[in-house]
């Protein structure tokens, strides 16, 4: 009991989103549990009305879809309450539980939320299929150029539609949550996130500016 | 079953009672920790929910308030802030458990029939019955009656009845599992099944399906759908031992998991509810591997909720001849060769060692020792032979902080199972048990550690 707990996030963007969700929850925890006495009501004044009971069952449901949704609101404020800080491209690797391919220039250095961007990385690597239990971490390939890190993964996959449609939030579509998520961590640090998909290939881009200056910087501060 | 509602939002409130009572409990609400109070003492509820923000203080206000009762009333607090620190905060304040606004319904159902088949179960039979762990010379399957281990015992029996997450930290071979088994044995799911997870023992790739389970054709040689740990457990209590060693992938999912408590199987859709209560434990400096990134922090938070360290054997000598004769009388239950007792110079002997590998290697030496005596003593001399043997003695006469390693004395025709066994005693005792550092040294995985350490009846 020692370990001192992170900081709420109690001002600016993390606040307020922090704020936001309590406030949704209250009204929709409200709601769901009139809907679930309505629904036994229903069933026991009406046992013949299915087709009612069903509506019901269908708002609950968007009800959930609502609930699991505010779930973001907090970890978008972790990531907005979270501070940039140094990291080279072999701890961000190392951290996300990825492989750096060779000649990728492990010392370099990125002025990044640490916790947001290795998320970030781990969930464009993991999240399109289940890996087999005995074949190695996902390879990373680095291109540094025009003043900017790229990180790339490819591998077998397919989307249904277009994978730009992920990053908003489609109903039942599994991982673009974690893909949001993603997309807001590496924006934040003033990157790109980047999915496409050819030929059965999905290729994945994580890219951010490259300012060795202030990275060194944050590092020694 | 009495349960109080504490809600200030009307609305809330009244749904939250009618929903309670269509449950088939008995039911009464208060809008503020005034009135919860008044009816803590009025109504003298087994069960407590509450919300957080209330008009004249929170939800652990409550808490407290329910503690100081003298009745056992079970706590489930409602958050709406969904962060790692109002749940936390909740499972510290003596909250039984808390549940994620918006509410899910089923998670409700679930905490309740759950604390009323224990509450049914476990009526009057805890803590008060249990027997004084001085004059039991221990608690549960822990043995002991030193200074360092009342405390402990006094921490794990505070903790045991709720459902706070127990992170049990010491050296190698302290007895965390049975920490655990403890833990489990005198709280409410005691009745439900106890399920252990060494998430060092088995491959990283593997620690997912290990954990959730998996589907049928989920991964290459998955042929039928299998529970993980999590659904195993159900209902009682996951022990996932060298919680450290779990791979960061593994560590995002686990941490949603605990955040939404449901999970799903890997390869599957189906979205379980989860229903355990989670103790872990590491021999590692889990902290410490926070700030190496190696660990993730909102993880770590939320499993060190209630944290619990054991001692090593060396502060607590005084316990070794209790130790030492719990475990004779063990190995005599099993293999009946007529003792009874230890030569005093034996015990001598014990009590004067260091214990570098604790409890489980006074466990394995009271074994030896056994072997190497005749009924009806453990003699001195077999139990100083059984200390030579296993060389630390020797190592521990060399210091290591020079950074070089301690030798192993080896003999022309010596076989190379014995070399082995000697080197990976060594290599164990010189890195205080460390299993990881272990592997590193000797230039083989961690997985193949542990299948020498089973090969060789090193571990319990």
């Amino acid at each position: 009991m020692n370990e001192a707990l992170p900081p709420e996030p109690s001002s600016g963007v993390a606040g307020a989103l922090g704020t936001l969700r309590h406030a949704l929850a209250d009204p929709l925890s409200a709601a769901g549990l009139k809907l679930e006495l309505l629904e036994r009501r229903l069933a026991a004044a009406s046992p013949g009305e299915p087709a009612l009971a069903e509506r019901v069952r269908g708002a609950q449901s968007d009800l959930g879809l609502a609930g699991r949704l505010i779930d973001l609101l907090p970890r978008l404020a972790a990531i907005a309450g979270e501070e940039p800080s140094a990291i080279s491209l072999d701890d961000l690797c190392r951290v996300a539980g990825v492989r750096l391919g060779e000649n990728s220039e492990p010392r370099t250095r990125l002025f990044l939320r640490r916790v947001a961007a290795s998320d970030a990385l781990r969930t464009l690597s993991w999240c399109f299929g289940v890996p087999e239990p005995a074949c190695p971490p996902p390879l990373v390939r680095v291109e540094i150029a025009a003043g900017r890190v790229s990180l790339r993964i490819e591998g077998p996959g397919a989307f249904g539609a277009s994978p730009e449609r992920l990053f908003h939030l489609p109903r039942g579509e599994e991982g673009a949550e974690e893909l949001f998520l993603a997309r807001a961590a590496v924006e934040s640090d003033g990157g790109t996130l980047e999915l496409a998909q050819k030929d059965g290939l999905v290729a994945t881009c994580l890219s951010w500016p490259h300012q060795p200056a202030v990275a060194d910087e944050g590092l020694t501060s | 079953m009495r349960v109080l509602v504490v809600e200030d939002e009307p609305g809330a409130r009244e749904a939250l009672v009618e929903l309670v009572k269509d449950l088939d409990y008995e039911v009464t609400a208060a809008a503020s920790v005034a009135d919860a109070e008044a009816a803590l003492s009025l109504f003298a509820p087994d069960v407590c929910i509450t919300d957080l923000g209330l008009p004249d203080g929170d939800g652990l206000d409550v808490v407290r308030a329910a503690k100081t009762t003298g009745r056992d009333c079970a706590v489930l607090v409602l958050t709406g802030k969904g962060s790692v620190r109002s749940a936390v905060e909740a499972m510290k304040a003596g909250a039984h458990d808390y549940l994620l606004k918006p509410l899910r319904t089923a998670h409700l159902k679930t905490a309740l029939a759950q604390l009323s088949e224990q509450h049914e179960a476990m009526r009057g039979a805890l803590p008060e019955s249990l027997p004084d762990p001085v004059s039991a010379g221990g608690l549960g399957g822990m043995v002991g009656r030193s200074a360092p281990m009342l405390e402990v015992f006094r921490l794990l029996t505070r903790v045991a009845r709720s459902n706070a997450p127990v992170l049990i930290t010491g050296e190698s071979g302290t007895g965390k599992e049975v920490a655990a088994v403890t833990v489990h044995l005198l709280s409410r799911r005691a009745a439900q099944p106890f399920v252990a997870l060494n998430c060092g023992a088995i491959s990283p790739m593997l620690v997912e399906s290990e954990l959730f389970g998996h589907e049928r054709g989920a991964f290459t040689g998955a042929e039928r759908r299998r529970a993980g740990t999590f659904e195993m457990a159900h209902g009682g209590t996951l022990f996932l031992d060298e919680v450290s060693e779990m791979p960061p992938e593994v560590q995002v999912k686990f941490l949603r998991v605990l955040e939404t408590r449901t999970f799903r199987r890997v390869g599957g859709t189906e979205e379980l509810d989860m229903n355990v209560r989670l103790v872990t434990s590491s021999n590692r400096d889990l902290a410490d591997a926070v700030r190496r990134d190696a660990f993730r922090s909102d993880l770590f938070y939320r499993l060190n909720v209630f944290p619990l360290r054991l001692p090593p054997l060396r502060d607590r000598k005084e316990d070794v001849p209790l130790l030492a004769a719990h475990f004779l009388s063990e190995i005599e239950e099993k293999e009946r060769r007529g003792f009874s007792f230890f030569e005093p110079r034996a015990l001598e002997a014990f009590s004067g060692y260091g214990w570098p590998g604790n409890v489980r290697e006074l466990k394995n030496a009271v074994h030896r020792a056994y072997v190497l005596s005749d009924p009806p003593g453990i003699e001195a001399g077999a139990a100083e032979a059984v200390l030579t043997d296993s060389g630390a003695a020797e190592l521990h006469a060399v210091p290591a902080g020079d950074g070089t390693w301690p030798a192993v004395p080896v003999r022309v025709g010596e076989t190379l199972q014995s070399v082995e066994k000697k080197l990976l005693t060594a290599t164990l005792l010189a890195v205080s048990g460390d299993k990881r550092i272990a592997a590193e040294l000797l230039g083989v995985s961690l997985k193949t550690i542990y299948n020498k350490l089973k090969e060789y009846q090193l571990e319990p």
